[in-house]
């Protein structure tokens, strides 16, 4: 969901930016190791959720886009209203009376 | 997964590799970012890489977690694991190819076996739809499975309304007439037979319906392919002129499909295929076939109508079965009909039969089978403890067992594929042997060829074979005890249970092998035992010939003048002692039954008893003695005289204590003629060498249903010479007869020795084969085992173990497994020979020669075997065994 939130907000982006896109948005709090996004980009691209496209980064090297398809967009909001009703029950237990 | 999915997983794996690089050069470029970052942060050059890398993680898991996330993981798997068995199998040239041959033999063997079992038992018949097709059979009061009565068979096909179309066709011999007369099989077939079947003219047209009928005026024949082409070299020309059959002219119109022999495989397959009704035509004696319920004769197939399962069609005729019994009443001639499915090429009733000796053969391939998948497992548990550091290494490394032994397991798969292609053609060469040893119906071997279900039967075959060869090896393989086997520098015996693997595989090749040794060594006893048979009569010098008036129609005069005309012709030729005709020739395999009894006795006290019809000089000219009495005399032997010559069997049966001569007897039930008893000849052999004394009579020549005749002489010299002249004189006497069996004697009782032969032979064959097997497994293992001791050897030399001594050790060794592989292939060839006795003449168990020639020769073979590496060790240098190390 991470990988598609930050697509959705940045558009294109290469596997480097958006593993800092990751890091920043989430304040440092979430660290992986930054390999690990790799096999699920190879998922979101299976599941035709994501598109890759060869292109030049600003300092002209090759790098591959990743922007996220309109399948991609619709799994994203599924995902995040999913998400969000969970964190309101959670919410709700946790809330003094 | 859906389709998009589907599609983009096919375009990942057509184009695998460049998304592997495409990877590859995406996380190079995410740690030189992050390198460069580092460095912005104000980190060393070194510092920042380093960094860069410990935060992406383990890059070649990444990689493969990436590539996992396609699932192809097992793809890439097995064809890494092919690429490396290959690999394997190729740099060790010469085991792979001892191990290749040997699964070769071992698979082509059973390929072979399969063939015929396939073509006598599972090949679907050649014919459109061919799962719709049923027999339909009848049982015999004594519950014998048998073909329909010609009424019978009416009242199904006209009034069963599960079937589509119902045929019957009659296989019988015919004379073909013209330039040279020849005896051949024909069928005589119902007019709907080709229609039904759905069975093509290859040229021309097949019969009709309408073409089956009583007096056509022309009658109509297709012929085979194999005939038109043997005896009209495939000229189409010939389709619309006429041909002689029994010395009626009818037309060809057509030619059948090649390879068509209906759908029975018969011991001499049909020549022709001719419309039924034409039967009284061609052989007026026969007429009464179609109208008695008693006469049994006609094999009935049936199609299903569309629709119809085969329960609801065996419920239909059930139903049709109780109302023909029922109208037929008292005279309790009709039994029920019975379905069943039509697959191989045996009617059910020989289908049974066969199916148990076919059970009995198939053993043998699947034993050879079984001790070349113990050598191979051999073979393969030396090539993993030569290769136990590479495989501890693996462990090391990361490697799972379950993953190692796939790839052991892979390299068995390969090994049994090769195998299977080559055993298919050792298979082409091994049927041809077969066919060619034992006497398979003609029919039999032009079907036995390897087609698509042999192949595949042939590679599920191999794969469950490098199941059974492999898993052993790589089980022990993949489990090398890490530390020591990588410390250790690789000399001494792995382990424990190797070796004692092997020397279990070792003792069960040596069982097996001297079982099959046995057995095959019993079998030839047998046969020797039954050639050395007293016969009762003296084959030595006799010649016979065989023909039958009943194809030309001859009635009782032409039939009497015929043969008193051949008999003189026979015995002016020069050279020939005496001459006589039977109907019935001793050890032809053809017997007539009847019933016999005391003229005065009351009629329940009939012997059933065999008999021949003959003419005087019978028993002169076959050497069979008479005890006391006299011969017929020519008069009597062709005026039908109330006469009888009794054989002792049934003299003593009759007359237990009084004299039979001259005693009158009632032959053929209380109708039958009294007769007066002539004489006693002595006892022999009449139906075939091992069976027990039975009671015989003999009768003079005179009117009879039995139409076929044999000349017999008694030559001076070679009576071999002698064939040629009397077939000369048969054909001047009619020219439109055709002479079966011109042979002799001594060659007449030899083929009823084939069958047994050729069971010995392929016995025998198999025998030796794994004797081969079971010696090169000793040999292998004992080598081996040189090979992993060398240092030992070394040692024990150079404190002066002298070569002698060496030499035993390893002997010893040998000579122990196939001490106890005796043992146990001892015991089990008792309990076979047991089993078998029943089936082979004079099979006695207790025949010790079987049993001591086996083990004799298993032994000096085994001995051999483990000589030669032990010589070899005696030799080993120990400065350069010590040095080795």
């Amino acid at each position: 969901m991470l990988v598609l939130r930050t697509l959705a907000r940045h558009g294109e982006l290469h596997g480097f930016e958006i593993a800092e896109g990751i890091s920043h948005t989430s304040a440092e709090v979430l660290q992986v190791e930054e390999g690990s996004l790799y096999p699920a980009l190879q998922r979101l691209l299976l599941q035709g959720w994501v598109t890759a496209e060869w292109g030049r980064t600003d300092g002209n090297r090759r790098a591959r886009y990743y922007r996220l398809t309109p399948a991609g967009r619709r799994q994203l909001d599924r995902q995040v209203e999913s998400y969000q009703r969970i964190a309101r029950a959670i919410a709700r237990v946790l809330q003094p009376n | 997964m859906r389709i998009g999915d589907l599609w983009r997983w096919l375009r990942f794996l057509r184009r695998r590799d460049r998304v592997m690089r495409d990877l590859e050069e995406e996380m190079t470029l995410h740690v030189e970012l992050r390198a460069e970052a580092n460095r912005r942060d104000g980190l060393s050059p070194a510092e920042a890489d380093r960094a860069a890398r410990r935060r992406f993680g383990n890059r070649l898991a990444t990689r493969d977690e990436s590539r996992e996330m396609w699932g192809v993981g097992w793809l890439d798997r097995l064809s890494q694991d092919l690429r490396y068995a290959s690999r394997q199998l190729r740099r060790h040239r010469s085991s792979t190819a001892a191990a290749v041959l040997t699964l070769a033999l071992g698979i082509g063997a059973n390929t072979s076996m399969f063939t015929l079992l396939d073509a006598t038992l599972f090949r679907p018949a050649p014919a459109s739809d061919p799962d719709r097709l049923v027999w339909v059979m009848t049982r015999s009061p004594e519950g014998r499975l048998q073909p329909l009565a010609y009424p019978d068979y009416a009242v199904y096909r006209d009034s069963a309304r599960a079937f589509a179309g119902v045929v019957g066709y009659s296989t019988a011999p015919f004379a073909i007439g013209g330039d040279s007369a020849e005896l051949v099989r024909g069928q005589l077939a119902t007019g709907n037979y080709f229609d039904v079947l759905g069975v093509r003219a290859a040229l021309g047209r097949t019969f009709r319906s309408d073409e089956d009928v009583r007096s056509h005026p022309s009658p109509v024949v297709v012929l085979s392919d194999a005939l038109w082409r043997r005896r009209y070299a495939g000229n189409p020309a010939i389709v619309g002129t006429t041909m002689t059959l029994n010395g009626q002219d009818v037309s060809i119109v057509g030619i059948a499909p090649p390879g068509f022999s209906g759908v029975e495989l018969t011991e001499e397959p049909p020549s022709f295929w001719i419309p039924l009704q034409t039967l009284p035509v061609l052989r007026p004696q026969h007429s009464a076939m179609f109208t008695d319920p008693a006469e049994r004769w006609l094999q009935v197939v049936a199609r299903l109508a569309p629709g119809v399962s085969l329960d609801q069609a065996r419920t239909d005729v059930a139903l049709i079965s109780r109302r023909l019994e029922a109208a037929r009443g008292a005279d309790n001639t009709a039994a029920g009909a019975l379905l069943f499915p039509l697959v191989g090429g045996l009617d059910p009733a020989n289908r049974r039969e066969a199916a148990e000796v076919f059970s009995l053969l198939a053993v043998v391939p699947g034993l050879v089978l079984l001790v070349a998948c113990a050598n191979v497992a051999n073979l393969l548990l030396a090539r993993a403890i030569d290769r136990r550091k590479e495989l501890a290494l693996r462990r090391a490394i990361g490697a799972t067992r379950p993953r190692l032994v796939r790839q052991l397991l892979t390299e068995s798969l390969v090994l049994a594929l090769v195998g299977g292609a080559v055993g298919v053609a050792v298979s082409y060469a091994l049927t041809g042997a077969i066919v060619h040893a034992g006497h398979v119906p003609a029919a039999l071997s032009s079907t036995l060829r390897v087609d698509v279900r042999v192949l595949v039967a042939t590679s599920v075959l191999a794969m469950l074979t490098s199941v059974l060869f492999g898993l052993a090896p790589a089980l022990f393989g993949s489990k090398p005890e890490l530390a020591p086997t990588l410390k250790d520098e690789g000399s001494g015996m792995a382990g424990r249970r190797g070796p004692r693997l092997r020397n279990a595989f070792v003792v069960g090749q040596v069982t097996v092998s001297l079982v099959l040794l046995v057995v095959a060594g019993l079998f030839l006893q047998s046969m020797a035992k039954a050639l050395r048979v007293e016969p009762g009569l003296d084959a030595g010098r006799v010649a016979t010939l065989s023909f039958d008036l009943g194809l030309l129609g001859y009635g009782a005069d032409a039939r009497t003048g015929f043969t008193r005309q051949l008999l003189d012709a026979a015995n002016a030729v020069p050279g020939i002692e005496s001459a006589a005709l039977a109907d019935v020739l001793p050890l032809s395999g053809y017997m007539f039954g009847t019933t016999i009894a005391p003229a005065d006795a009351t009629s329940d006290e009939g012997v059933r008893v065999h008999f021949s019809n003959v003419t005087s000089d019978y028993f002169r000219t076959l050497g069979i003695p008479l005890a006391r009495g006299r011969d017929f005399t020519a008069q009597e032997s062709v005026s039908s005289a109330p006469v009888a010559i009794v054989n002792e069997t049934l003299a003593r049966r009759l007359w237990p204590h009084d004299d039979p001569i001259g005693r009158r007897v009632r032959v053929g039930g209380e109708d039958g003629p009294i007769r007066e008893v002539l004489a006693v000849a002595r006892d022999g052999k009449y139906d075939n060498l091992g069976e027990s004394p039975r009671a015989f009579v003999y009768l003079p020549q005179g009117p009879s249903p039995v139409t076929s005749l044999s000349l017999i002489v008694r030559s001076r010299s070679n009576p071999a010479a002698a064939i040629a002249p009397l077939r000369q004189i048969v054909q001047a006497l009619d020219p439109n007869l055709p002479v079966s069996r011109a042979w002799t004697l001594d060659q007449a009782i030899r083929e009823t020795l084939d069958k047994q032969r050729a069971a010995s032979a392929l016995v025998g064959v198999f025998g030796l084969l794994t004797l081969a097997l079971a010696s090169l497994g000793i040999y292998g293992v004992m080598a081996h085992a040189v090979t992993l001791r060398t240092r030992e050897i070394g040692i024990r030399m150079s404190l002066g173990a002298p070569a002698p001594v060496v030499r035993a050790m390893f002997v010893r060794e040998g000579v122990r497994l196939a001490v106890i592989g005796v043992a146990l292939g001892l015991a089990i060839s008792v309990l076979l020979a047991l089993a078998l006795a029943s089936a082979f003449y004079g099979l006695a168990p207790a025949d010790m020669l079987a049993f001591i020639g086996g083990t004799t020769v298993l032994g000096a073979v085994a001995a051999l075997a483990s000589y030669l590496p032990a010589r070899r060790a005696a030799r080993v240098d120990p400065l350069v065994a010590l040095r080795s190390l």
